[in-house]
């Protein structure tokens, strides 16, 4: 199953529009063991959506699921980085991480 | 009360002007000074921010209760110049259909240059209308940079945590305005509100040492912890603009921030309700700044 983020908006700035995706990949997992994330055409994501719906995702699943479970593909080096800084930030705090 | 009267210039080096013009405004906040003459008529020159702040400083005095009944003049210059922005549609809120006598029919100029790009200014609040209107912006930059992806990540990265920070901010309807233009040798955004000021933002949650616009740009100073904000955005905006001696400025509550191609500096300034941001850089061979280093654990994650 593969989720086109482009499809919902190609750039993930407000915290509306990183709820509904937030929400759509949670139906997706709820559905399916692995997913991709597909993040061709995405021009640009916020540090603060990174976390809402990236962070928050890891925070469900924990490292080694959201590891296994979600495939992210075709990103730019740029939404890479704001993601990887979203998650890591939400799992900072955590014990273990 | 004695006319306010508007510098002939309301350009990127003469903001500080304008803001001294018009400080008396903001201590007017519901005292409904009667016969207030607005006086514009001597602008010749007038910046993309300039008519930003035009348009917020107007607004503000209206919503506010700063002034009742007020005149307002305009020079020739200046009401072809808002024209030509469109602003003058935001404008008429205020003014309620006073303008279209200035203006004539409401008819839009067509912005149809090959060599340049221009984002209208529109508001930025709560709305899937505000989320759209980034959503072209974005989308104008993209079509206009095409095959610079450095250049459209950047400029997008920019825009987007500005606007991120500024919707978070937009608490009521009046919003921030934001705008953009662009060419091969320049891009430039804009950003002006009137809400509460990054510094006080800070204060309630710093306590009363965090008093500068330096330590709001500095990486992990949020004034909403414990939320999704990590306090990346406007540190990061000022690492792009470093990477690409760009500027990038911020006035706000009397102080003004400035990163230039030759380093930054803070200091005193007249003084305004709110916030303004202004970034400008060169698109041509832009980069992006290093990675951030992230926890090891997430090297693991499979980007394809």
């Amino acid at each position: 199953m593969t989720i086109h983020i482009s499809n919902i908006t190609r750039s993930i700035a407000s915290a509306r529009v990183g709820e509904e995706i937030l929400i759509r990949i949670r139906d997706e997992l709820g559905k399916h063991d692995v997913i991709t994330v597909d993040l061709i055409d995405v021009i640009t994501i916020t540090t603060y959506c990174a976390k809402q719906i990236f962070g928050q995702l890891y925070k469900d699943l924990g490292v080694s699921e959201a590891l296994r479970r979600m495939r992210m593909i075709n990103a730019s080096a740029d939404v890479k980085t704001a993601i990887r800084l979203g998650i890591d930030a939400s799992l900072s705090k955590m014990d273990g991480y | 009360m004695p006319d306010i009267i508007i510098p002939k210039s309301i350009t990127n080096t003469k903001i500080e002007d304008y803001l001294s013009s018009i400080s008396e405004i903001f201590q007017n906040t519901d005292k409904h000074i009667p016969n207030i003459h607005l006086r514009f008529d001597k602008v010749i020159r007038i910046s993309l921010l300039g008519q930003l702040l035009m348009f917020k400083t107007l607004e503000y005095g209206a919503r506010n209760g700063c002034f009742e009944d007020a005149e307002l003049s305009m020079s020739e210059e200046l009401k072809r110049e808002v024209k030509s922005t469109g602003i003058h549609r935001l404008l008429d809120d205020y003014l309620k259909g006073k303008l279209k006598d200035w203006f004539g029919k409401d008819t839009r100029l067509k912005h149809e240059y090959t060599d340049r790009f221009f984002i209208e200014p529109f508001r930025i609040n709560r709305s899937e209308k505000a989320d759209r209107g980034l959503s072209e912006c974005l989308e104008r930059v993209s079509d206009f940079y095409s095959q610079e992806d450095i250049t459209i990540s950047a400029i997008a990265k920019v825009l987007s945590e500005l606007y991120s920070n500024f919707w978070e901010h937009a608490t009521d309807d009046s919003g921030t305005i934001m705008g953009a233009k662009g060419s091969q040798e320049s891009v430039e955004m804009v950003f002006v509100d009137t809400g509460q000021g990054i510094l006080t933002s800070l204060r309630d949650v710093y306590n009363q040492t965090m008093c500068t616009l330096s330590q709001a740009v500095s990486k992990g100073i949020t004034s909403k912890p414990g939320t999704n904000h990590m306090g990346y955005g406007l540190w990061h905006i000022r690492e792009i603009c470093k990477a690409n001696k760009g500027w990038f400025q911020i006035f706000s509550e009397g102080r003004m921030y400035t990163l230039t191609n030759t380093g930054e500096a803070e200091k005193k300034c007249p003084y305004w309700h709110g916030t303004i941001v202004r970034v400008e850089m060169n698109p041509q061979n832009m980069q992006l700044p290093k990675s951030e280093s992230v926890a090891n654990r997430l090297s693991k994650i499979r980007w394809e």
